[in-house]
C-alpha cells in the first residue's frame, strides 16, 4: 500500500527540502519505488537539491492543467534507482494548485510507487495545506530553537485538523519529529534546546536528530541530496531516520557531543 | 425507541370478601422496558400505509410481533391550532395489526384520541416525561431517573429568559492544544489532559483544568461567570483571565512560574494560590 508522506514545519529554512531530497534517496536505495513532489510552487528548490534542474521539461502544474501527462512530468533519478521526481512550477504562483488536481495526480502516483514524498512550502497558506491534505503521515522539521518549534506545534495543529483522514474521520495522521541542525555541546551549555526540551512541547515521537554539519550546505550547492554523502554525520543520520521510517529499529545517534579520539586530536579533523 | 416505566398499579378491590389466598397469584412490580415508538406525523391513512411498508420491507422481520406505542403528539392539544387533522385510531390500528405489529398504547393526542385508544383496548401512557412511582419500590436497585422523551411535543420554552445559562456538559479533550488552536467549552467546564502550548488558547464558561503545562492563554468564565476558576497543573501562561478579568505572563506572580497553581476572581482581581 503507498504512502503518503508530507516533509512539513511552518517555518522556512528548517531543512524541509533536504530532508526530503534525503528521505527520498534513502527510501529508494532500499528499494522502493519512491517519488519526490515539489509542492512550493513559485520558490522550486527541490529540482537543484536533488540535481535535476537542467532535465525539467515539464511540471506538477502542467499536469495539473493536462498540458502534459505524468509519465512526462516525472524525472527519473540518475544516481539511484527507483526514484524519480516532480518539480514544482517555478513561473505559477500557489493559486495554480487544486484540490481536484493534487488528487488526481496523488491517487494515480498510489498506483505505481510505495514512498509519495510531498515536499511542502513554509507557511500555512495554500501550497502547505496542499502538501498536507492527502497525507498518510508526517513528518515535521524544526530547528533546535524556540520560533521553529513554535511553527511545527501550529503545523502539527492543522495536521490534526484539516488533512483528509482529519475530515473523513480516518486513523489520524501519524506523525515523526525531526530535529535538525542539531548542536549537543550548545544543548549542554543551554544555548540551543534539547530534543527532550522540543519533545515537552511538541509531544510528537523522535524520529531522528541531524546534528549540524557544514556538509549540508556543501551538497545543496552541488545538488547532492546530503545523504549520499556517504560516511559524513548528516548522511548516517538520515540513514538512520529513513530505517525508522520503514520500520526498522536504530538506536538514537548524535545526542552527544562526540569526544575526538586520541587519533584524531594529535591529527586534528574529524 | 423510547424508555418507559409501567407504574405499579392498585388492582380494584373487588365489591364481595375476597377469597382466601394461600399462596400469592400475582406480583406487581415497576418495571422499565424498551419499546418502539411510531410517532404519527400526519393523518392520511393511505400515506401511513405506504411508508410503513416501505419501512418493513427494509427491516425484514425485526419489527414482526413487536408491542407498539403510538405517539399522538402531532396531534395533541397544543399541536392543534396548526392544523386540525382527524386521526382515526381504529384505521391505524388495523393497518399495524394486519402487518403483524402490536399496538400496545397510546401517548399524548387529544382526549378524544385518547378515548378510542382506551375503546380500542389499547393503554394511554402518561404524557410528559416519566414520574417516578411514589410508593417505594420493591427492587433494591435505584430506578434510573427519567430520561427527557426524545419525541416530546414541543420544546419547553425556558420560564425566565433572562435567567443565566444553565451549565452543560463538561468538554474534555485529550490532545495538545496547539499553537493557533482555539478550544471553547460553551457553557461548560474545559478539561485538557495535556498541554496547552503557547499560541493555544481555551476557553469555557466554566471553570478551566489543565492537567499539562499551561503555555497558552486561558480564558475561564468567558459568558461572564466570576465564580469560575482556572486550575493547571504548571502555570506558564501568556494569558488568563476570568470574566474578562485578564493578566498577561510578566504580572503573573513569579513563584508559581511552572508550577501547580489555581486562579479565581476577588473583588475584580485575579488570585493566584499554589494548589496541593
Amino acid at each position: 500500500m503507498a504512502k503518503v508522506i508530507v516533509v512539513t514545519s511552518g517555518k522556512g529554512g528548517v531543512g524541509k527540502t533536504t530532508t526530503s531530497a534525503s528521505f527520498a534517496v534513502g527510501l529508494a536505495q532500499k528499494g522502493f519505488r519512491t517519488v519526490v513532489i515539489d509542492f512550493d510552487v513559485g520558490l522550486r528548490n527541490l529540482d537543484l537539491i536533488m540535481g535535476c534542474e537542467r532535465r525539467v521539461v515539464y511540471d506538477f502544474i502542467n499536469v495539473i492543467h493536462d498540458d502534459a501527462n505524468l509519465s512526462q512530468a516525472l524525472i527519473k533519478d540518475k544516481r539511484v534507482e527507483n526514484l524519480y521526481i516532480l518539480a514544482a512550477s517555478q513561473t505559477r504562483d500557489k493559486d495554480a494548485l487544486t484540490m481536484e488536481g493534487v488528487e488526481s495526480i496523488i491517487m494515480e502516483l498510489k498506483k505505481s510507487f510505495d514512498y509519495i514524498i510531498c515536499d511542502s512550502p513554509a507557511g500555512i497558506e495554500k501550497g502547505a495545506f496542499m502538501a498536507m491534505y492527502f497525507a498518510d503521515e508526517a513528518l515535521i522539521v524544526t530547528n533546535p530553537e524556540v520560533s521553529s518549534v513554535r511553527d511545527a506545534d501550529r503545523i502539527l495543529g492543522l495536521l490534526d485538523a484539516k488533512t483528509f483522514r482529519a475530515k473523513n474521520g480516518d486513523e489520524p495522521v501519524r506523525q515523526h519529529l525531526l530535529v535538525t541542525r542539531y548542536v549537543p555541546s550548545r544543548v549542554e551549555k543551554g544555548e540551543m534546546l534539547g530534543v527532550n526540551d522540543i519533545n515537552d512541547i511538541l509531544n510528537v515521537p523522535l524520529l531522528g536528530v541531524i546534528p549540524e554539519s557544514t556538509q549540508v550546505l556543501q551538497s545543496s550547492n552541488a545538488g547532492l541530496p546530503v545523504i549520499l554523502e556517504a560516511g559524513t554525520s548528516a548522511a548516517q543520520a538520515y540513514e538512520d531516520a529513513v530505517c525508522r521510517i520503514a520500520g526498522e529499529n536504530r538506536p538514537m545517534r548524535f545526542l552527544q557531543e562526540r569526544k575526538p579520539s586520541l587519533l584524531q586530536r594529535i591529527f586534528g579533523g574529524g | 425507541m423510547s424508555q418507559l416505566q409501567e407504574k405499579p398499579v392498585d388492582p380494584e378491590q373487588p365489591a364481595e370478601k375476597p377469597a382466601p389466598i394461600e399462596k400469592d397469584a400475582i406480583d406487581f412490580r415497576g418495571t422499565s422496558i424498551n419499546l418502539t415508538s411510531l410517532r404519527l406525523l400526519r393523518p392520511d391513512l393511505n400515506a401511513i400505509k405506504a411508508h410503513l411498508d416501505l419501512s418493513l420491507e427494509k427491516s425484514g422481520d425485526f419489527f414482526r410481533d413487536a408491542p407498539v406505542m403510538l405517539d399522538l403528539s402531532m396531534f395533541s392539544e397544543a399541536a392543534k391550532s396548526e392544523f386540525s387533522p382527524v386521526l382515526d385510531l381504529r384505521g391505524v390500528v388495523t393497518i399495524l395489526r394486519a402487518r403483524r405489529l402490536v399496538p400496545v398504547g397510546v401517548r399524548y393526542g387529544t382526549d378524544s384520541l385518547k378515548r378510542s385508544a382506551r375503546s380500542l383496548g389499547l393503554g394511554v401512557f402518561a404524557d410528559e416525561t416519566m414520574v417516578l412511582p411514589k410508593e417505594p419500590v420493591v427492587e433494591p436497585e435505584p430506578e434510573p431517573e427519567p430520561e427527557p422523551v426524545p419525541t416530546a411535543p414541543l420544546p419547553k420554552i425556558p420560564e425566565d429568559s433572562e435567567a443565566p445559562v444553565e451549565k452543560t456538559a463538561t468538554r474534555i479533550i485529550d490532545h495538545p492544544v496547539r499553537s493557533g488552536q482555539r478550544v471553547y467549552a460553551r457553557n461548560g467546564d474545559l478539561i485538557v489532559l495535556g498541554p496547552v502550548n503557547g499560541g493555544g488558547e481555551v476557553l469555557a464558561d466554566g471553570n478551566i483544568h489543565v492537567y499539562g503545562p499551561l503555555r497558552g492563554r486561558a480564558l475561564a468564565g468567558a459568558g461572564g461567570d466570576t465564580e469560575a476558576r482556572i486550575f493547571c497543573h504548571e502555570l506558564d501562561a501568556q494569558l488568563v483571565a476570568i470574566a474578562g478579568i485578564y493578566q498577561v505572563s510578566e504580572f503573573i506572580p513569579r513563584e508559581f512560574n511552572c508550577s501547580p497553581a489555581q486562579i479565581w476572581l476577588a473583588d475584580d482581581l485575579l488570585e493566584f494560590a499554589p494548589l496541593v
